[in-house]
């Protein structure tokens, strides 16, 4: 026997189920749009989203661990940078596709993250951050300190990726291809994760330590396991990144703190604990100063502050937080609007 | 339950994919035509070192009109180091002084300009940019050499010029690769000689010690100094360097003294010059100073205290701006009209001008107006006055060299004048072709 709903109780569940679809039909009309813009846009467009998509990478990795896992860390750019060096010697130097340097540019990070993830249980909060951000201020010196191998500050130059003849694609356009390829994959991993086990435990493990290990989560393992994640996801992301910009120089931005801290405030912008937050925050900090710059470059750094500070303080959430209220409460006002005309009109004789 | 939820998930997914393929199919783009080539009226002839055939995709002269010659640049103008973008302002006065005098044969220059804040990645974006979007016919003044070479590949391979940009640490070998790029600065190795030569021929000095940057701008400058002190029969006693994020040099600085050495090379660049030249004072060391250029300028001498800095040695191929020197006179009035906001005393500014004098020069010295007919003039400089170079500098180019610039004047720092006096007035070291011994 079914007990009919009343007009108040379905609404709820309608908007939710409304506001699903609607999610479920934006994703998929996003990633197409992604798909087409290759064919649509001329090469330097494309060479500047598929950086995009690749900075999305560590972010992703980032918010997993900093997002969910609430363990704040500045030196994302290190594993970014131990992908890209890996996949930048091996295919200089020693003659490997980029493709082939793949499984050493994941798990080389993997290795690092669990390393640095140990400390992680015992030094917390923003000490742990100054221990990451101190590793990232070193990373440079260290590119450095073995130019031999690395190139030093003029760089390691490497072939960069090329599509199969068959396929009949520019470079720009196969580098952008393999990128969202790439991130779509994670993106869909860290969605699983985050909906799963692992991520209940982060949450619990982010919102309150204690009480997350007395309901049984075990910290110390999901904090390396998460810590190894967040790096693997860099260092595919700094494979990816070698592979489709040819060179790799202790002077490129993104292996440093600078490139930590654009990391980080992508995180922040799209959205700190949302599947779709680190590209949004990719595509504003890569773009956004770019395009102040050619307004007026001094400038350009000022406004761009500004704007942080301004998405920070109305949009704590991110804009992919924000959005997703702004779109709860239109589909909860629709449907409501739409619940109470139906029941209004099945009441009609 | 949850596989469903998960087959679900896939669906969506699976569909982008198989449609991306499909348009993956029917994709590809055509390159863009070539637009010939444009006569010029005052070209000198050449040696044909580079030829149309050796070029991938090439495309002549894009960004020539019958009017105007558009040129693009990617420099630092935000960041820590925009004060190197100061280079860009300085030429950007020159071709706008130019342009007031009817430009090159008829043709405006009309400069592009982008911010990369010395980062190779931004710089790469932005050359493809110019080339791509605003059709600029050469890339000019890219101020950083990792920037340089992040697309020197790509444009050798199409031949377009990269014209008095940073490749002064670029080996022999590499600048052969590419010979559609020459030289802004007099390369580093050559600095280095000049600077250890000066020292160990000139004054004598026998032990000379040398501190430097690390990275491809420190080691290229050593070598100069290694060869420089071989050959006058000194003796290099100390070799210590330094990471520019170091946050004191004290201990290499100690290494240095111990060594005994009587003059002191110094490689450095920004604030660690002054930095270097107070470690030095306050050890109680005095040996004789020689500096890079990259030291030089008075802004970060004026920070060292005045007893560090006084009589140090440096070099320069840009003149000493005076005011009753009609050249300096005319560079002060352009800056101060097209770039009120520039420090004119910078030496990064006139140096940029000057790089602007060689470029008008080897577009004006094109017999024709296509990007192979400008390298061919880059490499055919042969002697060619450049008004802003002290006097008895000359550029020059060969298949072979790259480098325009290749003399120096010695100069010594006067700290109560906070100026830089030449030693003698004929005291210019030549080192034209000696490029590939310093490797």
């Amino acid at each position: 026997m079914t007990m009919p709903l009343s007009a108040p109780a379905v609404a709820p569940v309608v908007a939710a189920r409304t506001r699903v679809r609607i999610g479920y039909l934006l994703v998929l009309a996003a990633i197409l749009a992604a798909a087409v813009v290759p064919f649509l846009a001329p090469p330097y467009v494309v060479q500047n989203y598929t950086r995009v998509l690749i900075v999305a990478l560590p972010t992703v990795g980032l918010n997993l661990l900093t997002g969910y896992g609430g363990v704040i860390s500045l030196g994302q750019s290190v594993f970014f940078g131990l992908g890209a060096y890996v996949t930048a010697i091996l295919v200089a130097d020693h003659g490997w596709a980029w493709w082939q340097t793949l499984p050493l540019a994941v798990a080389l990070p993997l290795a690092a993250g669990v390393l640095i993830g140990i400390p992680s249980l015992r030094i917390r909060g923003v000490y742990f951050a100054i221990v990451t951000l101190v590793l990232a201020a070193w990373f440079p010196n260290v590119i450095q300190r073995f130019n031999e191998t690395t190139g030093g500050n003029q760089g390691k130059s490497l072939t960069v990726m090329q599509a199969p003849g068959w396929l009949g694609l520019a470079q720009d356009q196969y580098g952008y291809l393999v990128s969202l390829c790439f991130l779509l994959l994670v993106l869909l991993l860290l969605r699983n994760l985050a909906r799963g086990r692992t991520g209940r435990a982060l949450t619990a493990m982010r919102d309150n330590e204690v009480a997350a290990a007395t309901q049984g989560v075990d910290v110390a393992r999901t904090k390396i396991y998460v810590s190894g994640l967040s790096a693997a996801a860099a260092g595919l992301g700094g494979c990816l990144y070698a592979a489709t910009q040819g060179i790799v120089s202790s002077e490129t931005a993104y292996f440093t703190v600078v490139g930590a801290i654009e990391f980080l405030a992508a995180m922040v912008i799209g959205g700190a604990g949302t599947v779709l937050g680190p590209i949004v925050g990719a595509l504003v900090t890569e773009r956004l100063p770019v395009l102040l710059s050619d307004v007026d470059p001094q400038l350009a750094v000022a406004a761009y502050g500004v704007l942080l500070i301004v998405v920070v303080r109305v949009m704590p959430a991110g804009l992919v937080g924000f959005a997703t209220t702004l779109a709860r409460r239109l589909t909860a006002r629709v449907t409501q609007h739409h619940t109470t005309v139906n029941a209004r009109n099945e009441g009609k004789p | 339950m949850s596989r469903r939820n998960s087959n679900r998930q896939l669906v969506p997914l699976t569909w982008c994919l198989a449609g991306l393929l499909l348009v993956a199919a029917c994709g590809g783009r055509g390159s863009d035509a070539d637009t010939g080539g444009v006569k010029n009226d005052s070209g000198v002839k050449v040696a044909q070192v580079v030829k149309k055939d050796d070029c991938t995709g090439y495309q002549a002269s894009p960004g020539i009109s019958d009017d105007e010659i558009k040129l693009g640049s990617s420099y630092p103008d935000s960041g820590p180091l925009a004060s190197i973008g100061e280079t860009n302002k300085g030429m950007e006065s020159y071709f706008k002084h130019l342009n007031e005098s009817g430009g090159i044969n008829g043709r405006k220059i009309t400069l592009i300009g982008k911010d990369d804040q010395y980062d190779p990645t931004k710089a790469s974006a932005n050359v493809n940019e110019l080339l791509q979007k605003d059709r600029v016919f050469a890339i000019v003044g890219v101020q950083s050499t990792t920037g340089t070479m992040a697309v020197w590949d790509q444009l050798a391979r199409e031949c377009v010029p990269i014209l008095e940009s940073t490749i002064s640490s670029a080996t022999r070998d590499q600048r052969a690769a590419h010979r559609n790029a020459i030289d802004g600065l007099v390369p580093y190795a050559s600095e280095g000689y000049a600077l250890a030569g000066y020292l160990t021929k000139t004054l004598g000095e026998k032990k000379v010690a040398v501190i430097t940057q690390d990275g491809s701008f420190g080691d290229a400058a050593a070598r100069g100094v290694e060869r420089a002190i071989e050959e006058n029969g000194g003796k290099l006693v100390a070799h210590e360097s330094f990471q520019v994020t170091d946050p004191t040099v004290r201990s290499q600085v100690t290494t240095l003294k111990a060594s005994g050495a009587d003059a002191l090379v110094v490689i450095a660049a920004g604030t660690k010059c002054p930095q270097i030249f107070d470690t030095v004072a306050a050890s109680g060391w005095k040996p004789t100073i020689a500096t890079t250029f990259t030291c030089s300028n008075t802004t970060l001498m004026g920070l060292a205290k005045p007893a560090s800095t006084d009589g140090i040695i440096s070099d320069g191929w840009v003149r000493v701006r005076t005011a009753d020197d009609p050249e300096s006179k005319t560079f002060l009035d352009a800056v101060k009209k097209y770039a009120p906001g520039v420090n004119a005393s910078s030496e990064n500014v006139a140096i940029g001008w000057a790089q602007g004098q060689i470029v008008a020069a080897i577009l004006e010295r094109a017999t024709e107006l296509t990007r192979v007919g400008v390298i061919n003039s880059a490499l055919g400089l042969d002697g060619v006055a450049v008004p802003m170079a002290v006097d008895g500098v000359k550029a020059s180019t060969s298949a072979d060299d790259s480098a325009p610039i290749e003399s120096v004047q010695i100069r010594t720092f006067d700290s109560a004048a906070g100026a830089w006096t030449p030693v003698t007035t004929d005291a210019l070291v030549d080192m034209t072709g000696k490029l590939g011994d310093f490797e």
